[in-house]
C-alpha cells in the first residue's frame, strides 16, 4: 500500500513539474548527466573516440604507406617539427631532412638534421596509393610533406613510418576488444539469462561450467590454444581465431553479472511497486528492467575490453598470437620488446603509449558508466 | 773477474737446465696437484697418454684456473655444451681444411680408399681414470651403432651403398674400419660428429649382450624406463648423467637444469699445450639457465658472460658494442660458413603444372634471383656486413671458383622484366602478370621467424616488394615450424627457404646443393626418392639436371682419387649453382661472439660451423684468464 | 556449513579431475611434439639433427604412445606415488623442479601482492571518500596506469633503467655467487634486493583492481543512513570513516586475497620470463613453448589446485565474514 503511494506520488511529482530537467529525463538521459560529472570518463570518451576514428579513416590519416621499406629510413628517430629554421627565420611548420650515417665500429646507423633541406608540412597531400575499405582508391592524406620523407614518430629497423603502422594497427587493436567482447557478450547473456531465469538445475549446470573456465590459469591457456592455431591461417580468420581465445574466458565475468542481475532486479522495489501497481509484466521488463539491465552490461562490457587487448599484446609478446605482416599494436610491440631498442630506438615502444592510453580511456568510461548506470542512486 | 763470470756462466747454466726440466715435466692446475697430494688422484705425469696431444696456443702459454661463465636456454641448447669440446679419433684442423689425428694419433688409408686404419694414442684414460682402448671403439661401435634395438635401421654414416662398414679390433690400440666401396665422406662424418667409442667398463652393466636381460629389463622398470634402450640411453647421455665417464676436456659435475649446470676440469684429459702443461687452462664452466633472449644479453653487457657464440644475434651487434666497455668485454665477427643467410627455394615438386613449369624454367628463377635488391637487404639486416652472393660454397671450400658467387647476383630489374615478357608472362591491366592459364601469378613466400641468420622474415618482406616490381603478387605465411616441416616434405609450397648452410663441407651433407633429402631444399620429393633409393618420392627425370647432378655425387663418393673427386665436386657446385635451384642473397653473414677482456687466446676470426662444431675448432681449452 | 564445505569439496575434486583432461588435451593441441620443438631450437643455432637421433629420441621419450595412455599414465603416477612424470626438457622428474619454485613463486606473489595493497589502501580509501576531487582522479590514474601497462614491457623498460643508473643486471632473484648457493641470511639479503622488481611490477598490476573493489565498496557504505546519522551527531570524519565504513569495505577485500593469488601467478608468468625470475610461471611458459607436455601439465594441474581452493577459501573467508552471505 505504502509502495503504491510512493509510485502515485512519483507520477504526480511528474506530472507537476514537466519542465524540471530531472523528472523530465529519460532513464539515458539521466544516466548521461550523471556520466558527464566524471571528467576522467568523459576524457576516455574522447581518447577512445579518437582511437576509432584512426581505425576507421586510417589510409587517410596516415601519412605513409606502413609496409614501405627503405634502407635510407631505416632507424629514423622521430622528426621535430619546427617553425623557426636555424637563421631564426619563422616559416609554416617544417622538418629538416636527415642525413644518414654508420658508425664504422658500432656499425649503428645515426642521423643529423640537414638544416639546408626544409621539408615543409602541409594538411591533404597527395601522398602514397591506398585502397580504402577494400573499394575507395586514394592517394590523399590528412597531413603530410610533398619535398622529402616525413616520420613523424620515427620509422623501425627496415624504415617503415612507425605512426602509419600505428594507426593501421588500431584498426586491428581496437576491433579485437569489440569483437571479442561482443561473442562474449552473447555467450555471457545467453548463459547467465539462461541460468538467471530458470534457476534449479540449469543454473547448477552453468554455474560449474563458469567455475571451472575461471578455474583454468588464463594465460597458459590462451597460449596453448592460440599456439594450437594453424599458424598458416590467413591474417583474417587468425584474427578471429585469437579473438574467440580472448572471449573464451571474458563472458563467464559478464553470464556472472547477467544471473545476478535477473536474480536481485526481480526483488527490486521499483519492480515491485510496478508489479503492486499492476503494471503488466512485459511493461515492467521494457520499461524497468531493461534500462537498468543494459546500463550495467554496457559497464561491463566496457571494463571487458581493455582485458582483451592486454590480452592481445600478450599473445603477441610471446610469439603466439598475430604475426607480422599482419599490423597490431601488440605486433608493432613484439618488435620493440628487446634492449637494443629500448636503448637505441625508444620511439618504437610508442605503440605501447596508444596501448595504455585506450585500454585507461576504456576502463575510465566503463567506471564512469557503472557508476552512473543507476542514476536513482543519488 | 774471471771466477765472477765463470759463476755467471754456471748461475746462467743451472737456471736455464731448471727452467728446461720443469718445461719438459707435465705443469698441471693447482686444483689438481692438491689433490694429488692428498693423495686422491695420481700424478699428472700417470693421468697423461705416453704421447700426449699437443695443442698450438691462439697466441701465448696460457696459466691455470678461473670459471668460464655461459649461459643456455635449455634441453634444446645442449649443442652448447657438446660444441665446448667436442672429440673424437680424428677430429677437423681449427680452419676446417683438413682432418687431423685426435684420439688416434695416426690414421691410414688404403690406395683403394676402402681401408682405415687408426692407431690410438697409448695411455688414454677416461675422466674416471680407466683406460680407453680399442675396447672401448669396439662397444662403441659393434654394441651401440651396430645394435639392431637401439639403431633399428642402418645408421647412414656407417654405411656405403647400404651395406654396413666391417669394424675390426687390431689390437688394444689399433683399430680397422674395412668399407664396402669407396666414401669421400667416411672420413668427414667421423671428425665432424666425434664421440667414438663409449665407457665400455661403465656401459656395459646396461646392455643386455653383457649382463642378463631379465635383471636388466628389471633394473630399467625399477627406474621408470619402459625398456632396455631407453635406459642405456639414459646412462649414456653425458649431459644429464655425472657417472658417465667422458673423453672431453671438461666433465659434467651438475644437473641440467640446475639454475646453474656446471662442468669442471676433467684430470685425465689427454692433451698439452707446447711446453708440456695439461689443458684445460680453465677450472670450471657455470652455465645459467635463461630461458628469455633479453635476460642473456642482459647478462652480457652487465658483463656475467666471459665467453659466447650462441644465443646473441647480430641484430643486436650495436647495441652490444655500445656497451662493451661497461660489460668488460669485446666482440668479436667470427663469419659463418653459410652461402646464403636465407635462400629462396621454388618448389621443384609442385602440385600445380602452371607453377611448376614456371618454377622449371630458368629463366624465371633467374629473373627472381636479379630482382632482388641485395645491397639493400644487406645494409639492412646485415648492417652492411654481409656479402651479397649466390647461394653457393665460401671461398674456405676447396670447390670454390671465384665466379660462382657473383653468379645471377646483380641487381637488374630492366633484365629480370624483359626474361619474365620473354617467358610470356604478360601483365593484366592490374600490373599483375599472367600465367599460361590466364589466372593473375600469385605466389606465397614461406618462411619461419628465426633470427640466427639474420631475420629471415625481414629477408623475405624485403625481397618480396622487390618481386612485386616485378608483376608478381606476392603473399607471405610465416607458420610454426612443426607445420612447415609436414607441408614441405609433401612438397605442399610454393616459394621456400632455408639458409643455404655447409658452405664449406658441402658435400658431406648434399641436401643443399641438390634434393637429397625431403626437408629444407627446393626439391622435396625429388629429395626423397634419391634418400628411397627410389621407393619413394618423385623420379626426376632421366637426363635432367637434378639427375644429372645425383650422378654426379654418386661418382663423386665413390671416386678414391683426389684430384678427380676435387674435378668432380667442381663440376657439381658449378651445376648446382648455376642452375639456381636455391636462390641466394647475403652470405658469408658474421656471427657476434662475446669475448671477456680477461680472456685470452680466442681467435679473432675463426669460421663458425656447425660441421667443424664451432667454438671446439677454436680451442677453448687453451683460453684462459688473465688475472 | 558442514555440509556446504562437503558438498564444496566434492564439486571441487570433479573440477580438478576435468581441468586436468582438458589441459592435457589443450597442451598437445599444438603441431608437433616436444622432439620437434627441440629439433627446431637446435637448427635455429644452426645445430643440425639427424634422423636417426629423432627417431630413438621419440621412442626413448614414449612420444610414440597414443595420447590416452599417456594420460591415464602420468594421472595414476601422480595418484599413487605424487610422480609428476618427467620432464623432457630439463631431462628430470617434474617433482625435482616444483619444489623451490613453488617456493619461490608464493615468495615473489605474495610480495607482489604486499605492494598492491599498501598502493591499493589508501587511494581506495581516500578516493572515495574524496569523490571526484583532484586526489580521487590522480590516484586512480596512477593505479590504472598499472593495469594497463603491458606488464612485460614494464619489467624491460625497468630492468634497463636499472641497468642504466646502477650498472647492474637486475633480473633474476639471485646474483650470479648466490644461484646455486645454499639458503643463508647472505643468499636472503640477496633476494630481497632483487624481489622489488617483480613486487612492483606484479603489484603495480593488480593494484587497479583492488582500488575498483575498494572504492565501491567504500561509496556503497558511505551513502548509507548510519554514515549520514553518524556525521549528524558529529563523529569526526576521519575515526568514523575507520570505524565503520571501512571495516564493511574491506570485507570483500579481503576474500579476494585468496582468488587473486592464483590470478598473480598466472599472470606473472610473462613478467617472470622477462625477469628470469625462478618460479613457476616462466617454467609453465618455456614447457608449452618447448610441448614439454608432463612438465606443462603439472603445472596447470597445480595452479588449478591453487585457484580452486583459493576460490572455495575466499568463499568460506566471506560466508564467516559477512554472515549476510547465505549458503547455498
Amino acid at each position: 500500500m505504502e509502495r503504491q503511494m510512493i509510485e502515485d506520488n512519483f507520477e504526480l511529482e511528474f506530472e507537476a513539474d514537466p519542465n524540471d530537467a530531472i523528472y523530465n529525463a529519460s532513464h539515458w538521459k539521466l544516466m548521461w548527466m550523471r556520466f558527464r560529472k566524471h571528467k576522467l570518463a568523459m576524457i576516455g570518451v574522447v581518447i577512445v573516440i579518437f582511437m576509432y576514428t584512426l581505425a576507421l579513416f586510417a589510409e587517410f590519416i596516415a601519412p605513409n604507406d606502413p609496409n614501405f621499406t627503405s634502407s635510407q629510413y631505416s632507424y629514423r628517430p622521430p622528426q621535430r617539427i619546427r617553425i623557426i629554421d636555424s637563421e631564426k627565420n619563422w616559416h609554416w611548420p617544417f622538418v629538416y631532412g636527415l642525413k644518414q650515417a654508420r658508425d664504422p665500429v658500432t656499425l649503428r646507423l645515426n642521423y643529423v638534421e640537414d638544416t639546408s633541406v626544409r621539408v615543409p608540412i602541409s594538411l591533404f597531400v597527395r601522398g602514397s596509393e591506398y585502397t580504402a575499405w577494400g573499394r575507395v582508391e586514394g592517394n590523399l592524406h590528412l597531413f603530410g610533406t610533398k619535398d622529402g620523407p616525413w616520420f613523424p614518430l620515427g620509422t623501425d629497423r627496415l624504415g617503415r613510418c612507425i605512426l602509419s603502422r600505428i594507426i593501421y594497427g588500431a584498426r586491428i587493436s581496437t576491433t579485437i576488444g569489440l569483437v571479442g567482447v561482443l561473442l562474449s557478450f552473447v555467450f555471457g547473456l545467453i548463459l547467465g539469462g539462461i541460468s538467471g531465469f530458470y534457476g534449479g538445475a540449469v543454473d547448477i549446470v552453468v554455474q560449474r561450467i563458469t567455475e571451472f573456465l575461471s578455474s583454468m590459469p588464463q594465460i597458459p591457456l590462451w597460449m596453448a590454444l592460440s599456439a594450437a592455431l594453424p599458424a598458416n591461417l590467413p591474417p583474417l580468420q587468425m584474427y578471429f581465431g585469437i579473438t574467440i581465445i580472448l572471449s573464451l574466458f571474458a563472458w563467464t565475468g559478464l553470464a556472472r553479472v547477467v544471473r545476478g542481475k535477473f536474480l536481485s532486479l526481480r526483488q527490486e522495489d521499483f519492480v515491485m511497486a510496478a508489479t503492486l501497481s499492476g503494471t503488466s509484466n512485459a511493461k515492467i521488463i521494457r520499461r524497468h528492467l531493461i534500462p537498468t539491465f543494459t546500463s550495467h552490461i554496457i559497464a561491463q562490457i566496457t571494463l571487458s575490453i581493455p582485458a582483451m587487448i592486454i590480452g592481445e599484446t600478450s599473445l603477441s609478446f610471446i610469439g603466439v598470437g598475430l604475426r607480422p605482416p599482419t599490423i597490431s599494436w601488440g605486433v608493432l610491440l613484439r618488435e620493440a620488446q628487446n634492449l637494443r631498442t629500448i636503448s637505441q630506438a625508444p620511439w618504437l615502444l610508442i605503440p605501447g603509449l596508444f596501448i595504455i592510453a585506450t585500454v585507461l580511456a576504456f576502463n575510465f568510461m566503463g567506471d564512469g558508466l557503472r557508476d552512473a548506470a543507476d542514476p536513482y542512486s543519488q | 773477474m774471471k771466477l765472477r763470470t765463470l759463476w755467471a756462466m754456471l748461475l746462467t747454466l743451472i737456471l736455464t737446465l731448471s727452467l728446461g726440466l720443469t718445461a719438459l715435466a707435465a705443469g698441471e692446475a693447482p686444483m689438481l696437484k692438491a689433490l694429488v697430494e692428498a693423495g686422491k688422484l695420481p700424478p699428472v705425469e700417470e693421468r697423461l697418454p705416453e704421447n700426449p696431444m699437443v695443442i698450438e696456443p691462439v697466441s701465448e702459454i696460457g696459466t691455470y684456473g678461473g670459471t668460464w661463465r655461459h649461459a643456455y636456454t635449455g634441453m634444446g641448447d645442449t649443442p652448447a655444451f657438446d660444441k665446448m669440446g667436442h672429440t673424437g679419433l680424428v677430429i677437423y684442423s681449427m680452419d676446417g681444411s683438413e682432418v687431423i689425428p685426435g684420439l688416434a694419433e695416426k690414421y691410414e688409408v688404403s690406395e683403394d680408399g676402402m681401408t682405415y686404419t687408426f692407431y690410438l694414442r697409448k695411455g688414454l684414460k677416461w675422466s674416471d681414470g680407466v683406460e680407453y682402448t680399442a675396447d672401448d671403439v669396439e662397444f662403441w661401435y659393434l654394441h651401440e651403432v651396430m645394435n639392431k634395438d637401439l639403431n633399428p635401421g642402418l645408421v647412414a654414416r656407417f654405411a656405403v651403398n647400404d651395406m654396413p662398414i666391417e669394424f675390426t679390433k687390431i689390437d688394444d690400440y689399433t683399430v680397422q674400419f674395412v668399407l664396402p666401396g669407396p666414401s669421400a665422406v667416411f672420413l668427414e662424418n667421423l671428425a665432424h660428429y666425434g664421440d667414438h667409442g663409449i665407457p665400455k667398463h661403465y656401459l656395459s652393466q646396461f646392455h643386455p649382450e653383457f649382463v642378463d636381460p631379465e635383471e636388466l629389463k628389471a633394473r630399467a622398470d625399477q627406474q621408470g624406463f619402459d625398456n632396455w634402450m631407453m635406459y642405456f640411453g639414459d646412462r649414456n647421455d653425458i649431459f644429464s648423467n655425472m657417472d658417465r665417464p667422458t673423453m672431453r676436456p671438461w666433465m659434467l659435475v651438475s644437473k641440467l637444469g640446475d639454475q646453474v649446470y656446471t662442468l669442471e676440469r676433467n684430470p685425465y684429459f689427454w692433451q698439452v699445450d707446447p711446453e708440456g702443461n695439461q689443458l684445460p687452462y680453465i677450472d670450471k664452466i657455470d652455465n645459467y639457465l635463461m630461458s628469455d633472449p633479453q635476460t642473456i644479453l642482459m647478462s652480457v653487457v652487465a658483463g656475467e658472460i666471459d665467453f659466447m657464440v650462441r644465443n646473441v644475434s647480430f641484430v643486436d651487434y650495436p647495441f652490444l658494442m655500445e656497451n662493451r666497455e661497461r660489460g668488460n668485454y669485446e666482440v668479436y665477427l667470427w663469419p659463418m660458413a653459410v652461402g646464403s643467410g636465407w635462400a629462396f627455394m621454388p618448389n621443384m615438386n609442385h602440385k600445380d603444372p602452371v607453377l611448376r613449369e614456371i618454377f622449371e624454367d630458368i629463366r624465371f628463377r633467374t629473373a627472381l634471383s636479379i630482382g632482388i635488391n641485395r645491397d639493400e637487404i644487406n645494409e639492412m639486416v646485415y648492417y652492411g656486413r654481409g656479402k651479397p652472393r649466390a647461394a653457393t660454397v665460401v671461398p674456405e671450400c676447396p670447390f670454390w671458383e671465384e665466379d660462382l658467387e657473383d653468379y645471377a647476383a646483380e641487381y637488374d630489374v630492366a633484365r629480370a622484366n624483359a626474361l619474365l615478357d620473354e617467358m610470356g608472362l604478360e601483365r593484366g591491366s592490374d600490373g599483375i602478370r599472367r600465367r599460361p592459364d590466364g589466372k593473375r601469378l600469385e605466389i606465397t613466400l614461406v618462411t619461419l621467424d628465426m633470427q640466427n641468420y639474420g631475420s629471415w622474415v625481414d629477408i623475405v618482406e624485403m625481397s618480396a616488394a622487390d618481386w612485386e616490381k616485378l608483376g608478381i603478387d606476392i603473399e607471405i605465411h610465416v607458420p610454426d615450424r612443426a607445420l612447415l616441416e609436414q607441408r614441405w616434405a609433401a612438397g605442399d609450397f610454393d616459394i621456400g627457404g632455408w639458409a643455404w648452410g655447409r658452405g664449406l663441407t658441402p658435400l658431406t651433407a648434399p641436401k643443399f646443393v641438390f634434393p637429397s633429402d625431403s626437408l629444407w631444399n627446393p626439391g622435396p620429393l625429388y629429395g626423397q626418392w634419391y634418400e628411397s633409393g627410389g621407393a619413394r618420392g618423385e623420379e626426376p627425370l632421366v637426363g635432367s639436371d637434378v639427375r644429372r647432378a645425383m650422378e654426379l655425387y654418386g661418382d663423386y663418393v665413390s671416386e678414391p682419387r683426389p684430384d678427380e673427386r676435387l674435378r668432380i665436386g667442381k663440376e657439381l657446385i658449378r651445376l648446382s649453382t648455376e642452375s639456381l635451384w636455391s636462390i641466394g642473397t647475403i652470405g658469408e653473414i658474421p656471427s657476434p661472439i662475446i669475448v671477456s677482456n680477461r680472456l685470452r687466446n680466442v681467435p679473432e676470426t675463426i669460421l663458425n660451423e656447425h660441421i667443424l662444431q664451432t667454438p671446439t675448432n677454436a680451442r677453448p681449452q687453451q683460453f684462459f684468464f688473465a688475472d | 556449513m558442514l555440509s556446504y564445505i562437503i558438498k564444496r569439496l566434492i564439486y571441487m575434486v570433479f573440477t580438478i579431475a576435468f581441468i586436468s583432461v582438458v589441459s592435457f588435451i589443450v597442451i598437445q593441441l599444438p603441431p608437433g611434439d616436444y622432439l620437434t620443438t627441440m629439433i627446431s631450437q637446435m637448427e635455429a643455432q644452426g645445430d643440425v639433427v639427424s634422423a636417426e637421433l629423432e627417431a630413438a629420441l621419440r621412442v626413448r621419450y614414449g612420444l610414440d604412445q597414443p595420447m590416452h595412455k599417456q594420460y591415464f599414465t602420468w594421472v595414476t603416477r601422480i595418484l599413487t606415488r605424487l610422480d609428476f612424470g618427467y620432464s623432457f626438457a630439463y631431462n628430470q622428474p617434474v617433482r625435482n623442479l616444483l619444489g623451490d619454485r613453488l617456493l619461490m613463486t608464493m615468495a615473489v606473489s605474495a610480495s607482489a601482492m604486499l605492494f598492491a595493497w599498501i598502493v591499493a589502501f589508501p587511494i581506495g580509501i581516500i578516493s572515495a571518500v574524496k569523490q571526484y576531487s583532484l586526489f580521487d582522479y590522480f590516484s586512480t590514474f596512477l593505479g590504472f596506469l598499472g593495469m594497463a601497462t603491458p606488464s612485460f614491457l614494464l619489467a624491460l623498460v625497468l630492468l634497463w633503467v636499472c641497468y642504466q643508473v646502477f650498472g647492474t643486471n637486475a633480473s633474476g632473484l639471485f646474483s650470479q655467487e648466490f644461484i646455486n648457493a645454499p639458503w643463508s641470511m647472505a643468499r636472503v639479503g640477496d633476494m630481497l634486493s632483487r624481489i622489488w622488481l617483480p613486487m612492483i611490477v606484479g603489484g603495480f598490476q593488480s593494484a587497479a583492481g583492488l582500488i575498483r573493489t575498494l572504492r565501491a565498496n567504500m561509496l556503497d557504505e558511505l551513502r548509507k543512513p548510519y554514515v549520514t546519522t553518524a556525521k549528524a551527531k558529529g563523529l569526526a570524519n576521519a575515526f568514523l570513516i575507520i570505524k565503520y565504513p571501512v571495516r564493511i569495505a574491506i570485507n570483500p577485500f579481503l576474500s579476494s586475497v585468496a582468488w587473486m593469488f592464483p590470478q598473480l601467478i598466472s599472470g606473472m608468468s610473462i613478467t617472470g620470463i622477462v625477469l628470469n625470475l625462478p618460479t613457476l610461471g616462466p617454467l609453465l611458459l618455456n614447457s608449452l613453448q618447448n610441448q614439454d607436455m608432463y612438465l606443462a601439465g603439472s603445472v596447470v594441474l597445480i595452479l588449478s589446485v591453487l585457484t580452486v581452493t583459493g576460490t572455495l577459501v575466499s568463499d568460506l573467508l566471506l560466508a564467516w565474514v559477512d554472515p549476510r552471505i547465505r549458503y547455498q
